[in-house]
């Protein structure tokens, strides 16, 4: 891991959170190399031990929040609760659900009753 | 892969679970009512079943705009409309039933219509008529049956009462207590082993033609299918038996693998050659599998588990005689969707356990209209005979390896295994029922040891 | 104070039996419950189905909290019967027949009449007659605008009935020579004169339970899912069960007659308890699909409080 090209920009969080370091690496190499994010940053997300991620989807404006994460973790409602308020209440953050092998699905979670569109 | 479908906005293609049930259920959009301003009005003579309507993403002021407002009064007006049809039916064709509530039975005193082909059975009853006991057959009907005729507006139903009507003068003509629909309710569910959600699946098939019977005769007069061909037995194994046999397999395998196996060449077993790829697959195969071998879950089964077939089901065309119904065309487990968690592999392992195994499916007739084009330019298929295996022992089952593998004529190629996996040999069809709502789901044993790997 | 609506208890299931009373709880109080019953005139689909309503006990444990219906013990509230009522019922059904009897009799005695009194000519000529002022008859009725339907039967009737010789035994079958009558069969029993919900009607859950005809909610998960349909209906949603959806509700925008549901609801009885992020994947992409969006009903038994959380597919990865 500590090869890779992306490895610089992760030093600081990895070795903090080990357990969920794997999750964090894929995501930040999918968000960066595949899905052509901009002005990726990681951000500490200590209520969840572990890192998270600022960044914008290309070509648009808004600051989006991921928050890696493995398949086989148990989560729960307080958990996001907490990520939500260390991450100053954004309007959603985005869920990266890491599988073993490496693919990566994500899902828009937002608190409260949001509408689906139209 | 079908990548489409790996996208979460794709639709996947509906199931139809009863395969020859309404169209109704595979519908996507399941959170829609009907459209009950398009129920046919009680004098059409022929009842359609019109489609659903379309519907707003939702009301645009409070309480909705003025056109939104109108639409939903007249499909209310609609519904209600259609609720407050009476049950009527002509003195000539009404059924008549005295319900005894302390064996749970309706005793029909007369009988009139279609129904009674398929429902009710004859029960020798002693009935003490002036003073001299009698010993003699009536027809009785189920609660389910009971209230089933009761609801539609086929029968009216008595409720047997001490009161002694004969010599109350006006009272001469009638057998007892008068039932309502809703007395029916109240007092039929509960009994003989019939939950709500039991009954319910009994009028849904009902309505739909299909003739439904108990699994378990609820009394010994009940007629049951003959077993033409009885399910394979389980064995019931004791504790020791269960002990003796955990022990017995592994080592009956390890045996054969030392005296038979060659460990330096897997494959080359002096007992067989390996002609092609599939011996050589069937050969690579040493570790039982298949639905023969008995599990090994070690889990504490629930007392009684809520997983039991309950109703034999028949299609409207299969030929049914009521005195002697043959092997039903499904077997229905009906659980309430509330409080019953999914079956565990126990649990399914046992339901498969009583079942017969079915002949192999059908190619399927019911095709898309793309289909159908493509069938009509393309040739015929070659050959559509599937590559069907004799029935082979459990040692070879076991040991698939210990046997020169049969040489199969037909061309192995051809044979679509999809249908057949999907299929499976066994079947049975949970009804999961939930306030109200009715899901059918059926579940299937797959036979993937016995297709070809290659 | 508005009436409030007996819910019918057998089982400790909660059916409603009177239409008004489906109507007021779809108008008024925003609660649909499922029809589950055949309908008479169209008893070989599934698609409409008629009475009993059968209620969610989520929906019964709302009505009942909020003051607007009440738990009847129906099994005890149908009584015994005395002799006089039965007699009473039935001599109801005898003249209801009686009079069917009669109007048919009339009409065949008339037809009678006027086949022996004309010859096969006249005959014709007086069809095209009545047919005539029936036609006319309609068109009448249609300017005034009534049913066109309606007056059908105004040519035949209108002499004096003679009194049929009724043999009134329809229950055994000895009885073939009465004519044929339209019997209508009971649907609900609020009209008999031996159905009193006196002495079993309840008005708290607590009593009903205490009575041991009603259980629900027995444990914190069905007490989660009672407080969670309470905040969303109180939010002014309409509520549907989401069991085909693989969740506990559905919420609606308005009545599910006219509206798409927006959310499949899934209740989870405390903040601690687990979420498996598979559970959000297999939600969340079973609401893209089918264009909702997923809900996550949070249940806080010490705060009270119901939190929520909206799930949807992201859109990319």
């Amino acid at each position: 891991m500590d090869q890779h090209p992306s490895y610089s920009e992760l030093a600081a969080f990895l070795p903090n959170y080990p357990r969920a370091a794997g999750a964090l690496f894929q995501t930040f190499n999918d968000l960066k190399l595949a899905q052509q994010w901009t002005d990726l940053e990681v951000v500490d997300l200590a209520s969840c031990s572990r890192g998270a991620l600022r960044g914008r989807r290309p070509r648009t404006e808004e600051v989006l929040c991921v928050i890696p994460c493995s398949l086989s973790e148990s989560l729960s409602l307080a958990w996001l609760q907490d990520a939500f308020h260390e991450l100053e209440s954004p309007s959603q953050i985005y869920l990266a659900i890491n599988t073993e092998d490496s693919s990566i699905v994500y899902y828009k979670i937002s608190p409260g009753i949001v509408k689906p569109p139209v | 892969m079908d990548d489409t479908l790996e996208r979460p906005t794709s639709i996947s293609k509906p199931v139809d679970l009863v395969d020859d049930g309404e169209d109704e259920q595979s519908s996507g959009e399941e959170d829609q009512g009907p459209d009950w301003t398009k129920i046919p009005s009680v004098s059409t003579a022929r009842p359609f079943i019109p489609k659903r309507g379309e519907k707003d993403f939702e009301p645009t002021a409070a309480g909705g705009s003025g056109l939104q407002r109108h639409v939903l009064d007249r499909s209310r007006h609609a519904m209600l409309e259609a609720l407050s049809a009476p049950r009527t039916i002509s003195s000539k064709s009404v059924s008549y039933a005295v319900w005894y509530p302390d064996i749970a039975r309706a005793h029909v005193t007369m009988s009139r219509g279609i129904h009674f082909t398929n429902m009710g059975h004859s029960v020798a009853r002693t009935t003490s008529v002036e003073d001299s006991k009698k010993f003699a057959k009536r027809l009785e009907l189920l609660p389910e049956e009971t209230l089933y005729l009761v609801e539609r507006g086929a029968m009216l139903c008595w409720k047997a009462s001490d009161l002694v009507l004969t010599d109350a003068p006006g009272l001469d003509d009638i057998d007892g207590v008068p039932m309502t629909v809703q007395h029916a309710f109240a007092e039929m569910i509960g009994t003989a082993d019939l939950t709500l959600e039991q009954y319910q699946v009994f009028a849904y098939l009902k309505r739909l033609g299909y003739v439904v019977t108990r699994t378990k005769p609820p009394n010994p007069e009940y007629p049951v299918p003959s077993l033409i061909e009885p399910p394979k037995k389980r064995r019931v194994l004791s504790c020791f038996g269960r002990v003796l046999q955990l022990v017995q397999w592994p080592l009956q395998l390890l045996l054969g693998l030392v005296s038979r196996f060659d460990w330096w060449r897997p494959i080359r077993l002096s007992c067989l050659q390996i002609s092609d790829t599939r011996s050589l697959f069937r050969s690579l195969r040493f570790l039982p599998g298949g639905h023969d071998v008995p599990l090994h879950v070690k889990v504490s089964p629930r007392v009684t588990s809520p997983y039991e077939i309950f109703y034999n089901v028949y299609k409207p065309s299969t030929p049914f005689k009521k005195t002697a119904p043959p092997p039903p065309d499904y077997s229905v487990v009906v659980v309430n969707a509330r409080t019953t968690p999914m079956p565990t592999l126990t649990e399914l392992a046992a339901l498969f356990g009583a079942l017969p195994e079915l002949p192999p499916p059908l190619p399927r007739k019911r095709q898309s209209f793309a289909q159908h084009k493509a069938d009509a330019t393309a040739p015929p298929p070659a050959s559509t005979s599937q590559t069907t295996h004799p029935p082979s022992s459990l040692v070879q089952r076991l040991f698939p390896w210990a046997f020169p593998s049969r040489a199969s004529p037909e061309p192995v190629r051809n044979a679509n295994p999809f249908l057949s996996l999907k299929t499976g040999k066994k079947m049975v069809v949970i009804a999961a029922v939930d306030a109200g709502m009715t899901s059918f789901f059926r579940f299937g044993e797959g036979v993937f040891t016995e297709w070809p790997m290659a | 104070m508005a009436r409030r609506i007996p819910l019918r208890v057998s089982n400790n299931k909660a059916y409603v039996w009177d239409i008004d009373d489906i109507a007021a709880l779809r108008a008024d109080h925003h609660i649909c419950g499922v029809l589950i019953g055949t309908l008479p005139h169209l008893s070989q689909q599934n698609v409409f189905l008629g009475v009993p309503l059968l209620l969610m006990p989520e929906e019964v444990v709302l009505l009942v909290d909020k003051h607007l219906a009440v738990l009847v013990d129906d099994p005890t509230a149908h009584r015994h019967p005395s002799v006089d009522a039965l007699r009473h019922w039935n001599a109801e059904r005898a003249a209801a027949a009686k009079h069917q009897i009669g109007a048919a009799e009339t009409k065949e005695a008339s037809e009678k009449a006027a086949k022996l009194s004309m010859s096969e000519e006249a005959i014709r000529k007086r069809r095209e007659r009545e047919e005539r002022r029936a036609a006319a008859a309609r068109a009448k009725a249609l300017a005034e605008g009534e049913d066109g339907n309606a007056p059908e039967a105004s040519g035949s009737g209108s002499r004096a009935a003679p009194s049929a010789p009724f043999e009134q035994r329809p229950s055994t079958p000895s009885a073939q020579a009465t004519p044929a009558y339209t019997i209508t069969l009971p649907g609900s029993s609020s009209d008999l004169q031996w159905y009193s919900s006196e002495g079993c009607t309840y008005e708290s859950v607590a009593d009903a339970q205490a009575a041991g005809i009603w259980t629900y909610p027995a444990d914190l998960h069905e007490r989660a899912k009672c407080r969670v349909f309470r905040d969303l209906w109180e939010k002014g949603n309409f509520m549907g069960g989401g069991v085909k959806f693989g969740g506990d509700f559905l919420v609606y925008p308005g009545d599910p007659m006219r509206y798409h549901s927006h959310f499949v609801a899934t209740v989870i009885d405390s903040p601690v308890s687990t979420i498996k992020p598979m559970e959000i994947v297999a939600h969340g992409r079973l609401g893209t699909a089918t264009k909702k969006a997923h809900l996550f009903c949070g249940w806080d038994d010490e705060k009270q409080e119901v939190s929520y959380f909206s799930i949807e597919w992201a859109g990319f990865g």
